[in-house]
């Protein structure tokens, strides 16, 4: 069965299945996302108005048995920056999208009424349905009664409160293999979600596969593939400590940005660290090691158990557990975690929303590191709509100037994650450049010299730091329209076999022959395409530009600062 | 193998633990903290850590991925030590695109931020310090052999191990401090007064 675009009117409550344009026929995932957004979406809409389009899309290789590539994007234009938005996220959708066949699920428009919807989504089409029971319910209660409705195989995308409440920092849930949730965390796309008055979708693949051109070829392709990802020693470290590894070494570094970006270090580092949670996880019975989603064989993620044993959440990522962190000064892990937790279940980004805190700490609306605070405005403020939880619930460029603070950490108003860009200033670059706000997945480690990225200037130059970033986003945004989890990146980098491997599973699932120039292509394409609609939608290259202070503070211990000049960075855009 | 006398100079006062043997292995997160080590002026990242239990050139050359020397990352294991007090953290290949730029001899080492060393402060032949930090799976790997052997660290960073710790300090099943057996109040007390301590840890089942 080829892959069709499904679409759902959500002003007339029409469905459609259509034919794949042949413009997009090349593209999934984020590159699929945002060019139907760059071609139906218009740059000045209002993010939350009937003209926004929510879509979701599959990777080129999700629904296959290729390793870790159970990757869902979801794009529209992104009520938090302005800016177009993609974001990605493990868990079940993808691979149930692409086994129902469909390519995009493009969401239009906006209900005339105030009432609430549901979409279930199956090989025959959608079905809209008006939903009353799970309104200004959380996230794990809809896992939870969606299932019972239907089945516990379905895969699920809801939105908690903080959608409903069209919160900027409010994210969309991906439900996972364990019915736990992931997040398709920035950008405030669960608003748009919100603002189409959808509460949840359900994905019925029923017993829908995925065709292969080359079957053969494939399987071995991805044995190749999944040899590099498994012998790699970083997916071996990731399997062990998960991504929050790095909060030691970062600390190291001077680069883990600590109270609100006013610091390099922080003293509590040791009780946050990969290896500390490690422990707590494996003395509590819970699972230092765990998939996101069906076919990964890195396993980063975790089930983190609390002090009686019970499980509390999953899936704590480096940058969360930074942000909740570091940033905020708290250095209690099972307050973390039970932050992490609330915000699954109301639904917000927990990148956006903790930084936000840390303005917050700064304008001594609550004081830094009281965690026991933070907790009560997620439940009585955030999740409640409260005026203050609306005002952190929009994020840190919200808190800034409500308040008054001049040292806000965003970049086109998306928070800094868990890098400082003083410290590291190459990721610096990226949060200026990226298409879509500060976001450090943006310019992924990637082997360039292999898709002939790398650039010509010399390295150590600015102009070859900035050649090096551009190389890094453009062989990113390729990798971001497969459906692969960005960690492959690893052995990508050290390992020949890699990904050649990846590009033959793409020749094998389609029947084409393209090469590493052509990938290459695709991401020069894809991030043209972003930059165009961001243009038009009136951003300028002064926005390219990270907070004054980042230039006018020094931060310990090294007492960097950031020093990049308007015209420098502007070289990005030279391709 | 015991460490070498080198490597345990100022024997403070000596803590000897005996843990269940199922909590052995979570004590050497404590490695994260770091432990003290003397070396003579001149000595390199490489010489240092061949020195130690465990640390084959072998071990060190595809384990050891990330190295930061006072907080500065190292590409070269020859580097050498010149300051009377050095942070020496070590640490296997780390993720992200942060894990890259840092990563010993990387093809991302341009995207760091450049930072200019310290001039050495420290007389030609001199005895320094230096405070080795075991981060990822080196800790796991390799502590429990240092801790047998015993290690220099800070009283406060035990201190603090042991209050963020708990189900680890319940599993401490005998405490000697100088050869005299002593109880857990005492240790925490003892922590408190003393900066320093050589810490050992065994489980039950060792001789």
């Amino acid at each position: 069965m080829a892959d069709k675009i499904f679409r759902v009117n959500m002003t007339d409550l029409s469905t459609s299945i259509e034919d794949v344009p042949a413009d997009w026929a090349g593209h999934g995932g984020r590159g699929l996302t945002s060019n139907i957004v760059a071609a139906e979406v218009p740059p000045t809409c209002h993010p939350l108005g009937p003209d926004n389009k929510l879509i979701f899309a599959p990777g080129l290789l999700s629904g296959t048995t290729a390793s870790n590539s159970g990757r869902i994007s979801a794009g529209a234009k992104s009520p938090l920056t302005g800016t177009i938005k993609e974001s990605n996220s493990g868990g079940t959708s993808a691979q149930r999208l692409a086994k129902i066949g469909c390519k995009a699920l493009i969401i239009e428009g906006q209900p005339q009424d105030d009432g609430w919807y549901s979409l279930l989504v199956t090989p025959e089409g959608v079905t809209i349905s008006k939903e009353e029971e799970l309104v200004g319910k959380g996230n794990f209660a809809i896992v939870e009664a969606v299932e019972k409705r239907f089945s516990d195989k379905i895969g699920i995308l809801s939105i908690g409160q903080a959608g409903e409440m069209l919160m900027t920092g409010a994210n969309i849930s991906v439900k996972d293999p364990d019915s736990h949730v992931r997040s398709l965390g920035r950008g405030g796309l669960g608003a748009v979600m919100g603002s189409k008055k959808i509460k949840f979708i359900a994905l019925d693949a029923k017993d829908g596969k995925v065709e292969l051109a080359d079957a053969d070829a494939f399987r071995a392709a991805n044995k190749v593939f999944t040899k590099a990802l498994i012998d790699h020693p970083v997916s071996q470290a990731l399997g062990t400590y998960g991504s929050n590894v790095l909060v030691n070494i970062i600390n190291e570094a001077g680069g883990l940005p600590t109270k609100n970006f006013s610091s390099g270090q922080f003293e509590g580092h040791e009780q946050i660290s990969g290896e500390t949670m490690h422990d707590l996880i494996v003395e509590r019975g819970g699972k230092p090691t765990h998939g996101c989603h069906a076919g990964c064989v890195i396993k980063c993620s975790q089930i983190y158990n609390d002090l009686k044993g019970n499980y509390k959440t999953s899936g704590m990522e480096y940058e969360s557990i930074w942000a909740m962190g570091a940033d905020c000064t708290v250095d209690d892990l099972d307050q973390i975690a039970e932050m992490d937790s609330i915000m699954d279940d109301i639904g917000i980004d927990s990148i956006e929303t903790s930084v936000a805190f840390g303005v917050a700490m700064e304008a001594k609306v609550l004081d830094f590191g009281d965690s026991k605070e933070m907790i009560r405005i997620l439940t009585e403020e955030i999740a409640k709509g409260t005026a203050l939880g609306r005002v952190i619930g929009n994020g840190a460029g919200s808190v800034g100037k409500t308040y008054g603070v001049i040292r806000v950490p965003v970049v086109k108003n998306q928070a800094i994650p868990a890098y400082d860009p003083r410290a590291i200033k190459g990721i610096g670059i990226t949060y200026a450049t990226s298409t879509q706000g500060a976001d450090h997945t943006m310019g992924y480690t990637i082997a360039t010299e292999i898709l002939g990225v790398g650039g010509t200037a010399d390295p150590l130059s600015k102009e070859g730091m900035v050649e090096l970033s551009r190389g890094l986003q453009i062989a990113t945004a390729a990798i971001d329209s497969t459906g692969m989890c960005l960690f492959i990146a690893f052995a990508a980098l050290d390992d020949e076999t890699c990904l050649p491997a990846l590009i033959d599973m793409l020749n094998a699932r389609f029947g084409i022959e393209l090469t590493a120039d052509d990938v290459t292509n695709l991401g020069m394409s894809i991030l043209k395409t972003e930059h165009a609609f961001n243009i038009a939608a009136g951003f300028t290259n002064l926005d390219d530009r990270l907070p004054k202070f980042f230039e006018t503070e020094p931060i310990a211990p090294h007492n960097a600062v950031w020093d990049f000049t308007g015209e420098e960075i502007d070289t990005f855009w030279d391709f | 193998m015991p460490m070498s006398n080198e490597c345990k100079t100022n024997p403070e006062l000596t803590v000897s633990l005996r843990v269940r043997g199922d909590a052995l292995d979570k004590f050497t997160t404590l490695l994260q903290a770091g432990f003290f080590l003397s070396i003579k002026q001149g000595e390199s990242i490489g010489g240092l850590l061949t020195s130690l239990p465990g640390f084959s050139e072998k071990y060190i050359k595809e384990r050891v991925q990330t190295i930061f020397v006072d907080g500065l990352p190292a590409d070269d294991l020859a580097q050498q030590f010149s300051e009377e007090e050095t942070v020496l953290a070590i640490s296997a290949a780390m993720p992200g695109l942060a894990g890259a730029i840092f990563r010993k001899g990387g093809m991302h080492a341009s995207l760091r931020t450049t930072t200019e060393k310290k001039k050495s402060s420290s007389a030609p032949g001199s005895i320094l310090t230096v405070r080795l930090k075991l981060f990822n799976v080196i800790a796991k790997e390799r502590g429990v052999t240092l801790l047998a052997a015993g290690c220099l660290m800070q009283s406060a960073s035990f201190d603090k191990f042991l209050n963020y710790r708990p189900p680890l300090a319940a599993s401490i099943q005998s405490i000697v401090i100088n050869n005299q057996e002593t109880d857990m109040e005492t240790l925490r007390k003892t922590l408190a007064v003393n900066t320093k301590i050589v810490l050992t840890i065994n489980s039950s089942h060792d001789n």
